[in-house]
């Protein structure tokens, strides 16, 4: 198979090995293919191939119908609607960690982020809402801040984003120490609103999907997010600058983290530090199962929302078919391995085993 | 100066856990030495988990090991049982060796076989064990094996029985890092594994045995750990899980792998236990020992940690 291949687009989409550099490798030169081998898929090829959100989508769709003939209810306006509601913060949440993903990082501390402004929305914008948004705001340049100490002379992300992780929390809990707080007025008035046809989840969803969708596709921002993440080198080449493309992804993932964190309030009506921390690596499966990969480069944005969708659907199944308690947690682990594995077998090859 | 960083990956670290030491002895006025030594019980844990997500990150971009904290529970449990019914503790760590063993190779069907990504494999196989573990907790003997708490409280000059078993397994793993073929082929594997295997090393093979050393590593710990604690307990391991991750940077080895010092795990884990016990000295709440940790975390990086042009 076309391993000599495979192998030149690894080492240039990770920059280059740990050992001495071989020359320029943001500029990795073709190479003949010799005869008797199929030339490589890669590039605008490839994106055809991919079959992007359609595991995710199937997996939803999957479950949810699954869902509706355990639990027929399921099927009517209210039940689509309480059932996805749980899904709303993770979709935000996924999609944050889609863009930090996108760029090749990973951020572990996602899930006490939207912790963080959960608190922030319940306790402090709801008593007092001008110093409120001020904190919002402040929490998003923080995240512009953790991209810039990444970018900074290339401090691991996976590091830094865990020193944050504590910072999310203990601010948090130096906040709210128990769970307290309720929703702004207004949150809670949103969050209760039965829009005509289409239940709320299901919409915000929607808007998610298409302005999110659009923003990464076709957007230049979408564009140097998904570039940088795939070709540093080439990037910096076009003259480009890294660090600032960093730190805006940053910065629009910390968006994302205030939409998980304001869902989180306007569903549970109160505010807790540790309540989302589970968001963290939830978030990482959507973005895996919708299609993402690990080496950065991708920001597939229909994959995760439906990623996210059935990720969340899953627990409400396994509740549905009287799964034990205590099995709840394997039963979670279990779905994840075979919607990798159905990932796997539908893409049709393997990936180089151990690599990311 | 930086040459010197660069050669020593660790003298941050190092330097970081002396002016903590320092402060926390200003802080608690006579009797520091009771905190230390707690400091030194916990590090020692931290140690011998820590020596095994080192193996594991060494073998490279993306290998990691989220399972520990579910290995070291259901050790706990299983390893505690077996040795009450064997009523010997060394068939109760051969027991916590097998459950380790055991969920290294489910880690690795996943990795190798399937292809998942290490990082959602080991937490899908973690998340499956802590099941196992809230099974095994209703079912087993919730007590760890006297023979073994009796060896706890031991001291040799001063030093918990616990620190010289961490000691003895960074001893052993800078050894076999550092001056066996395995090391040298893992650590070549971690660095290009398309050269590694080029140039004739089994890679899949290097990179299955970090696994298994990892398992081993957090099976015995956990097994310690309870008996440290007088008895197993469900989510004995999670507050560890990014703590090994966290020592293995700070002390200086690369994420990216290929490029360890087990030197480093030692020092990143007492520096991390003595800041704690810092914290505790000086009353600090919950909250802002968070908060601190965290800055300490960045702060250690930024200082001196990895300069690499690459990121995970």
């Amino acid at each position: 198979m076309a391993s000599t291949g495979v192998e030149s687009t690894d080492i240039s989409a990770l920059g280059e090995g740990t050992v001495e550099p071989s020359g320029d490798v943001g500029a990795p030169r073709p190479r003949p293919i010799p005869p008797g081998q199929r030339p490589l898929r890669a590039g605008a090829a490839t994106r055809f191939v991919d079959p992007g959100p359609l595991v995710a989508v199937a997996a939803a769709v999957g479950l949810y119908v699954w869902l509706a003939v355990i639990e027929p209810d399921a099927a009517s306006y209210m039940g689509l609607s309480l059932v996805l509601s749980g899904a709303v913060p993770l979709v935000f949440a996924a999609l944050g960690q889609m863009i930090v993903i996108g760029l090749g990082d990973i951020d572990l501390g996602n899930g006490y982020a939207v912790g963080l402004v959960n608190v922030l929305v319940a306790v402090t914008l709801e008593r007092n809402g001008i110093v409120g948004c001020l904190l919002l705001v402040a929490f998003v340049v923080a995240y512009g801040i953790v991209g810039v100490l990444v970018a900074w002379r290339g401090l691991p992300a996976i590091i830094v984003t865990l020193g944050a992780s504590f910072l999310w929390l203990g601010i948090g809990l130096q906040i709210a120490p128990t769970p307290a707080g309720t929703a702004p007025h207004w949150l809670a008035v949103v969050y209760a609103w039965n829009p005509p046809g289409v239940p709320l989840p299901v919409l915000i969803s929607l808007v998610a999907l298409l302005v999110g969708g659009w923003l990464a596709s076709y957007s230049r921002a979408g564009l140097a997010l998904r570039a940088a993440g795939s070709n540093r080198s080439a990037v910096e080449n076009f003259g480009r600058r890294i660090t600032r493309i960093r730190v805006i992804a940053y910065m629009a993932a910390g968006c994302c983290i205030v939409l998980a964190g304001l869902a989180v309030t306007g569903l549970t009506n109160s505010g807790g530090a540790t309540a989302s921390s589970s968001y963290t690596l939830l978030g990482v499966a959507a973005v895996i199962l919708g299609g993402g990969e690990f080496r950065g480069g991708k920001a597939p944005v229909v994959g995760v929302v439906f990623g996210a969708i059935a990720i969340s659907l899953v627990s409400s199944v396994l509740a549905l078919v009287n799964v034990s308690s205590n099995l709840q947690d394997a039963a979670e682990g279990l779905v994840l391995v075979i919607a990798i594995l159905s990932r796997r077998l539908v893409e049709g090859r393997s990936r180089g085993g151990a690599l990311l | 100066m930086r040459r010197v960083f660069t050669a020593y990956p660790w003298l941050f670290a190092l330097i970081a856990a002396g002016l903590i030491v320092a402060a926390t002895v200003a802080a608690s006025g006579q009797n520091p030495g009771r905190d230390l030594s707690a400091a030194a019980q916990d590090s020692s844990v931290l140690v011998m988990i820590g020596m095994g997500q080192l193996f594991v990150i060494t073998a490279g971009v993306g290998n990691i090991d989220l399972s520990i904290p579910g290995i070291m529970a259901l050790a706990a449990f299983v390893g505690s049982a077996v040795a009450s019914w064997a009523g010997n503790p060394l068939v109760g760590i051969g027991a916590a060796l097998v459950v380790g063993v055991l969920i290294a190779i489910v880690n690795l069907i996943l990795i190798m076989l399937i292809g998942i990504p290490p990082i959602i494999a080991t937490l899908a196989t973690g998340l499956i064990v802590d099941s196992a573990v809230l099974v095994a907790a209703g079912r087993l003997t919730a007590s760890a094996p006297p023979a073994l708490m009796t060896l706890m409280d031991t001291r040799w000059r001063g030093l918990p029985a616990v620190a010289i078993v961490a000691a003895l397994t960074a001893a052993g793993g800078a050894l076999v890092l550092h001056r066996t073929r395995f090391g040298r082929e893992l650590i070549a594997t971690g660095q290009s594994s398309g050269a590694a295997g080029r140039s004739g090393v089994d890679v899949m093979r290097r990179t299955a045995y970090c696994y298994i050393v990892s398992g081993c590593c957090a099976g015995v710990a956990g097994l310690l750990l309870s008996s440290l604690n007088a008895a197993p307990a469900i989510g004995i391991g999670d507050p560890y899980l990014l703590l090994t991750v966290a020592v293995v940077v700070l002390g200086g080895s690369s994420i990216m792998g290929g490029r360890p010092t087990a030197l480093g795990v030692v020092i990143a884990s007492v520096m991390l236990n003595v800041m704690l016990t810092l914290f505790y000295t000086l009353h600090m709440s919950i909250a802002v020992q968070d908060m601190a940790e965290g800055l300490l975390i960045i702060a250690a990086l930024a200082g001196g940690g990895e300069r690499s042009r690459l990121r995970a």
